[in-house]
C-alpha cells in the first residue's frame, strides 16, 4: 500500500470519527470564494508588509526594535481574518441553514443540536488554524528581528484564538435568535457591528500589551487572567446552551441547561471572590467591591429572570418523563425545570443565596466591628455565643485558632444582624441595607415579569414569551426613568424623593451615600410613637399623613422598609403560581388548562385528562393522555 | 387493504392505548390519532385521524391551506401538535422523535440546497448525519446513486442540477438511511411531464419492490391516482374521507343515498345529444353528463339491467362503439367530496 493510499485511508477514518457538520463545513469553506479571497488577501498583505516594511525600516532593521512593530502589523491582518471574517462566516453558515430550509433536514437526522453547534464552531476553528498557519512564516520572520518579545506574542496569539472562538460562538447564538427575515437582517447588522467593536477593542488591548509588555511577573495579571478565563468559559458555555436550546425540538427541555449554567456562573463569581480574599487577605479589597459583586449578581439575575419567568408553565410529556423518581432529588431540581413559576422560584432562591453569601463574605473577610452590647442585641449575641461554643466543641479545640476564626466571624455576623435590626452600627447597617434592597428589587421586578407572563398567556395564545420580555423590560424602564421626569422638570438640584423608589439605581445610590440612618426596629418604633402622638391630636388620615412625613425624615430605613414590604407582597402574589409549579414536579403532573384557554381552543375531551397525575412507567397512559402542547414555546 | 373508509374518528379511537412499535405487516406504519394543530385562531389541523400500512402508497390530498403540510411536518417531527398524537412505526412523534426519525424519511417541498457541494458530497454528508461510517456509508451512497440513476452526475455540483435531477437527489437524500416510511410533500411540483413520470415510477418502485410505506401529497391528482393504493382527503383542517379510492367513492355514493350505483360510460359515433335525451328517460339512470362523444351516467341496476340497457341502446339505432363501467377517479372523488372551503 502506497503512502498516498495509507494517508487517504487514515484521513477517511478521521473523517468518520469527526463531526459530520465539521466535515461538510470544511469541504464547503475550502471551496468557497470567500475563503479563497480572504486567504489570498492575507498572504498578499503579509508579503506586501514584509517587503515594504524592510524597505522602509532601512538600517533600523539591524539595531532598532522593529520586531514588535512588524508583528503588530501582521497581527492586525490576522485579526481581521479571525475576529471578523471567521465569526461572520459562522453566523452566515447557521443563518443560511434556515434561509435555505436545510436546517429542517438536519434536525430530522441523527445529529443533535449540540453536534450541529459544535460542528459549526469547530469548522470556524479549523479556518482560524489555517489562517494562523498562513501567517506563521511571517511571524517567524519577525522573530529574528530585535524587539520581538516571545512571551507577549505567544500570549496574544493564544488569547486571540480564544477571542475568535468566543465571537464565533456569540455569532452562532445570534443566528438562532431570529426566524423572520426582518429580524435576521437586523441581527446581521448587529453581529457585524459587534464583531467590528470586538476587533477594535482587542486591537487596543493588544497595542497596550505590545507597548508596555505583558506583566507576567505581577500577581494581579494572573488573577485578572484567571478571572477572565473563567468568565470567558462560563459565558461561552452559556452562549452554547442558548444556541443549542434554540435549535432543540419544541417539546424537549430547552431551559434546564441554561438555568444550571447561570447558577454556576454566580457560584463561580462568588467562589472566585472568596478565593481571592482568602489568598490575598482582606486588605486587598474594600467592602464596596463585595457590594459591587452583589449589584452585578442581581443585574445578572434580573436578566436571567426576564427570560425564565416568561416561559410557559406547561411541561411537555418528554420533559415530564425526565422528572426524577426520588422525592428529595425531585424537590431539589424543581427550580431548574422549565416554566415561569419555577423560574421565579429559581431567581428568588438565588437572590437570597447571593444576600447570604455576601453577608458571610463581608463578615468573614473584613475586620469585625466593635458593637457595644445592648439589651436589644444581647439575645442575638447569646445565640451566636452558643453556636460558637458548639462549633468549638465540634472542632475539638475550644481555644485554638479555628475557634478564634469562628469567633471573629460570628462576631462580625452578629454585628451585621444587630446593626440591621437596631441601626446602632451605621457603616455595617448600610451595607446590609444595600444588599437587602438590591435583592428586593430583583424579587419585585422579576415577580412583575412573572405576573405579566401569566397574564399574557391567559389573555391570548398569540402572546409569546418574547412579547412578555419586551413588555416587562418596558415596565422596568418606566420604573427607572419615570421618576426622573418630575425631577428633571423641577430642576436638577431637587433632592431624592421617595417616589423615585421605583428606580433601583438612584435609590441604591441614595442608601449608599447616606451611610445608614436608623434601622428597622428604629423605623417601627418611630412609626408607632409618631402615630400615637398624632392620632391623639388629629383624625386618622391626618395622623397617617403626619406619621408618613415623620418617617420620611428617618432616612433610608423607610426605603428599605417599603422595598421589603413590596418584595413580600410580590412574593405573596406569586406564591400560588410557584406552589402550582412546584406541585407539577412534585406530583409529576401536567398543568390543568384554564377555563379561558379551554374555551378559546375548543379542545374536545382533552383537558379533563391533562390534570390527572400520570404514572411514568405506563406508556399507554402517556399516549392516551392527549397532549396540549399549545403552550410550548 | 381491508381498512374502512372513514371521515370521523370514533370515540373508541381516543381510548385506545399507544400502539407498540410495529414489527409485523399487520400494524399500521403511520397512524394519526385525533391530531390538532392550531396557530392562534386558525385551526390548521382539526381532529385528523388516519392510518397507512406497510407497502402502501397513500395520497394526501387537499386544496392549498387544507393542513397537508402541517400534518406532514408533525409526522416528520418538525412540529408539535396542539393535541392528539401521531405514530410512525408505532413510535409517538412527541415522545420518541429520535426513534421516529430513524425509520422515517421526509422530503419537503423545498429542496434544501447547500452551495459548493457536489452530488456525492451531498449524499455523503447526509449519510454521515444519519450516523453511517466507513463502508456502510459508502454503500448507502452508492445504493442511492444507483436507485435514483444519478451515478452519471455524481461529481456534478448540486447548484447546476435541473429541477428534475434536484428532486431525484432530494428523494435520494430521503432514502439514504433506508427508512421504512417516506413522507413526500409535493414531490412532483414544478417538474416537466417526463420528470414527473420518472419520479412516479421511482415512488411506485419504492412501494412495490422495497415495501416502503409512502405518504405523498400532490395537487396532480391524475398522477396520484395512478400510484396510490389509498388516499386521505383533507379540507379546512378536517379529514373528509380516507381509505382506498373505491371505498371513498362508495362512501360518497352512500352519502348521496345511491350505495348500489355504478358509473357507466358509452361512446357513440354520432348523435350524442339524442343519446343523452334517451338516457335520462331510462329507469336506474341518473346524473347523465356528456363530454364530446362520450356520455357518463350513474346506473343503479344490476348486471341484467345493464345488459338490457345496452340491448335497448342498440335497438334504438344508436351507433355505440364503447360501453363500459367507469371506475371513479381520485379527481372525481376529490371534487365530489371537497367544497372549496378556504381558511
Amino acid at each position: 500500500m502506497s503512502t498516498v493510499e495509507r494517508t487517504s485511508r487514515w484521513l477517511d477514518k478521521v473523517g468518520d470519527w469527526s463531526n459530520s457538520i465539521l466535515v461538510k463545513e470544511t469541504r464547503q469553506a475550502l471551496k468557497s470564494r470567500q475563503f479563497l479571497i480572504t486567504f489570498m488577501l492575507l498572504l498578499t498583505a503579509s508579503w506586501a508588509i514584509s517587503a515594504f516594511g524592510l524597505l522602509m525600516a532601512g538600517n533600523a532593521i539591524e539595531y532598532g526594535r522593529e520586531g514588535g512593530q512588524f508583528f503588530y502589523i501582521f497581527y492586525v491582518v490576522l485579526l481581521v481574518a479571525i475576529l471578523i471574517i471567521v465569526p461572520h462566516g459562522a453566523f452566515r453558515s447557521l443563518l443560511s441553514e434556515q434561509e435555505q430550509n436545510t436546517f429542517e433536514l438536519l434536525s430530522i437526522t441523527s445529529l443533535s443540536p449540540k453536534q450541529i453547534v459544535w460542528g459549526k464552531l469547530l469548522s470556524a476553528l479549523v479556518q482560524v488554524f489555517i489562517y494562523y498557519s498562513a501567517i506563521a512564516p511571517f511571524i517567524a520572520f519577525t522573530s529574528h528581528l530585535p524587539g520581538f518579545e516571545y512571551p507577549a506574542v505567544a500570549y496574544l496569539l493564544v488569547v486571540s484564538v480564544l477571542a475568535s472562538l468566543g465571537l464565533s460562538m456569540m455569532a452562532l447564538m445570534f443566528a438562532t435568535t431570529a426566524t423572520q427575515r426582518q429580524w435576521q437582517a437586523l441581527n446581521s447588522v448587529a453581529v457585524l457591528g459587534g464583531l467590528l467593536f470586538g476587533f477594535f477593542f482587542f486591537l487596543t488591548v493588544a497595542m497596550a500589551i505590545m507597548r508596555s509588555g505583558a506583566t507576567f511577573e505581577q500577581k494581579w495579571f494572573w488573577w485578572a487572567n484567571g478571572f477572565g478565563l473563567v468568565a470567558f468559559a462560563s459565558y461561552f458555555i452559556l452562549c452554547r446552551q442558548i444556541t443549542t436550546a434554540q435549535l432543540t425540538f419544541q417539546s424537549d427541555n430547552r431551559s434546564t441547561g441554561i438555568r444550571l449554567t447561570c447558577a454556576a456562573q454566580l457560584l463561580l463569581a462568588w467562589t472566585g471572590l472568596s478565593l481571592y480574599l482568602l489568598v490575598e487577605g482582606h486588605g486587598s479589597m474594600n467592602r464596596e467591591s463585595v457590594l459591587g459583586l452583589v449589584t452585578l449578581s442581581t443585574i445578572h439575575l434580573s436578566i436571567v429572570g426576564l427570560f425564565v419567568t416568561a416561559e410557559p408553565d406547561f411541561l411537555s410529556r418528554r420533559v415530564r418523563r425526565s422528572i426524577p423518581a426520588n422525592p428529595l432529588w425531585r424537590l431539589f431540581v424543581v427550580p431548574f425545570f422549565p416554566g415561569g413559576g419555577r423560574g421565579y422560584l429559581y431567581i428568588v432562591l438565588q437572590a437570597i443565596l447571593v444576600c447570604v453569601t455576601a453577608i458571610v463574605v463581608l463578615a468573614a473577610a473584613f475586620d469585625p466591628p466593635t458593637v457595644a452590647p445592648t439589651v436589644t442585641i444581647a439575645p442575638v449575641e447569646y445565640l451566636f455565643g452558643f453556636i460558637e461554643s458548639v462549633t468549638g466543641w465540634l472542632t475539638g479545640d475550644p481555644d485554638g485558632p479555628q475557634s478564634a476564626a469562628v469567633r471573629d466571624y460570628l462576631a462580625g455576623l452578629t454585628a451585621y444582624i444587630s446593626g440591621f435590626l437596631t441601626g446602632h452600627e451605621q457603616v455595617w447597617t448600610h451595607h446590609l441595607q444595600v444588599i437587602v434592597c438590591v435583592a428586593c428589587y430583583v424579587v419585585i421586578y422579576v415577580g412583575l415579569a412573572a405576573i405579566l407572563g401569566r397574564w399574557g398567556r391567559a389573555l391570548s395564545s398569540e402572546i409569546k414569551p418574547a412579547h412578555i420580555r419586551v413588555i416587562a423590560f418596558l415596565v422596568f424602564l418606566t420604573g427607572a426613568i419615570g421618576p426622573y421626569i418630575p425631577i428633571t422638570l423641577f430642576g436638577p438640584r431637587m433632592r431624592y424623593q421617595l417616589f423615585a423608589i421605583s428606580n433601583p439605581f438612584t435609590t441604591i445610590w441614595e442608601i449608599e451615600s447616606r451611610k445608614g440612618q436608623g434601622g428597622i426596629i428604629n423605623f417601627f418604633s418611630t412609626a408607632w410613637v409618631s402615630f400615637q402622638e398624632h392620632s391623639s391630636s388629629a383624625d386618622f388620615s391626618e395622623a397617617v399623613r403626619l406619621t408618613w412625613s415623620t418617617l420620611h425624615g428617618t432616612g433610608d430605613s423607610g426605603i428599605v422598609m417599603l422595598l421589603t414590604l413590596g418584595a413580600g407582597c410580590m412574593l405573596l402574589v406569586n406564591l400560588p403560581a410557584v406552589k402550582n409549579s412546584v406541585q407539577q414536579i412534585w406530583f409529576r403532573e401536567a398543568v390543568p388548562v384554564s377555563r379561558r384557554q379551554r374555551r378559546r381552543t375548543d379542545l374536545p375531551a382533552l383537558s379533563s385528562q391533562s390534570s390527572v397525575p400520570e404514572p411514568r412507567s405506563d406508556p399507554a397512559n402517556l399516549a392516551s393522555n392527549a397532549t396540549l402542547d399549545s403552550n410550548v414555546e | 387493504m381491508t381498512h374502512q373508509a372513514t371521515s370521523e374518528a370514533t370515540p373508541a379511537d381516543q381510548q385506545q392505548p399507544a400502539p407498540q412499535p410495529a414489527a409485523a405487516g399487520g400494524e399500521p406504519l403511520i397512524e394519526i390519532r385525533n391530531l390538532h394543530r392550531f396557530f392562534g385562531r386558525l385551526k390548521a389541523v382539526n381532529d385528523v385521524s388516519f392510518k397507512a400500512y406497510a407497502g402502501q402508497v397513500m395520497g394526501f390530498i387537499g386544496p392549498n391551506g387544507a393542513g397537508k403540510t402541517t400534518t406532514m411536518r408533525i409526522l416528520a417531527t418538525l412540529d408539535v401538535p396542539t393535541a392528539g398524537d401521531a405514530f410512525v412505526g408505532g413510535y409517538s412523534v412527541i415522545d420518541d422523535p429520535d426513534r421516529v426519525r430513524r425509520i422515517m424519511g421526509f422530503m419537503p417541498d423545498s429542496f434544501g440546497r447547500y452551495s459548493n457541494m457536489d452530488v456525492v458530497e451531498y449524499l455523503d454528508f447526509f449519510a454521515r448525519a444519519y450516523g453511517f461510517s466507513g463502508k456502510r456509508r459508502r454503500d448507502a451512497v452508492e445504493r442511492v446513486l444507483v436507485f435514483t440513476e444519478l451515478r452519471k452526475l455524481a461529481e456534478k455540483s448540486i447548484d447546476t442540477l435541473s429541477k428534475g435531477m434536484s428532486q431525484r437527489l432530494a428523494l435520494g437524500r430521503t432514502l439514504i438511511h433506508d427508512p421504512a416510511v417516506l413522507i413526500l410533500d409535493e414531490p412532483a411540483a414544478g417538474l416537466d411531464p417526463r420528470a414527473r413520470v420518472e419520479l412516479r415510477e421511482l415512488i411506485r418502485l419504492l412501494a412495490t419492490e422495497l415495501s416502503k410505506t409512502v405518504l405523498i401529497s400532490s395537487h396532480i391528482l391524475t398522477e396520484l391516482g395512478e400510484i396510490c393504493d389509498s388516499a386521505a382527503i383533507i379540507e379546512a383542517g378536517r379529514i373528509l374521507a380516507s381509505g382506498t379510492i373505491e371505498e371513498i367513492g362508495q362512501v360518497q355514493r352512500e352519502r348521496r343515498g345511491k350505495s348500489t350505483s355504478t358509473v357507466l360510460a358509452l361512446r357513440v359515433l354520432a348523435g350524442i345529444e339524442n343519446v343523452e335525451r334517451w338516457l335520462v328517460q331510462q329507469p336506474f339512470v341518473s346524473s347523465v353528463k356528456v363530454a364530446g362523444s362520450v356520455a357518463g351516467f350513474e346506473f343503479e341496476g344490476d348486471e341484467a339491467a345493464r345488459h338490457k340497457l345496452l340491448k335497448a341502446l342498440l335497438a334504438q339505432g344508436f351507433e355505440v362503439v364503447e360501453f363500459h363501467g367507469k371506475s371513479e377517479s381520485l379527481e372525481d372523488a376529490f371534487m365530489a367530496i371537497t367544497e372549496g372551503i378556504m381558511q
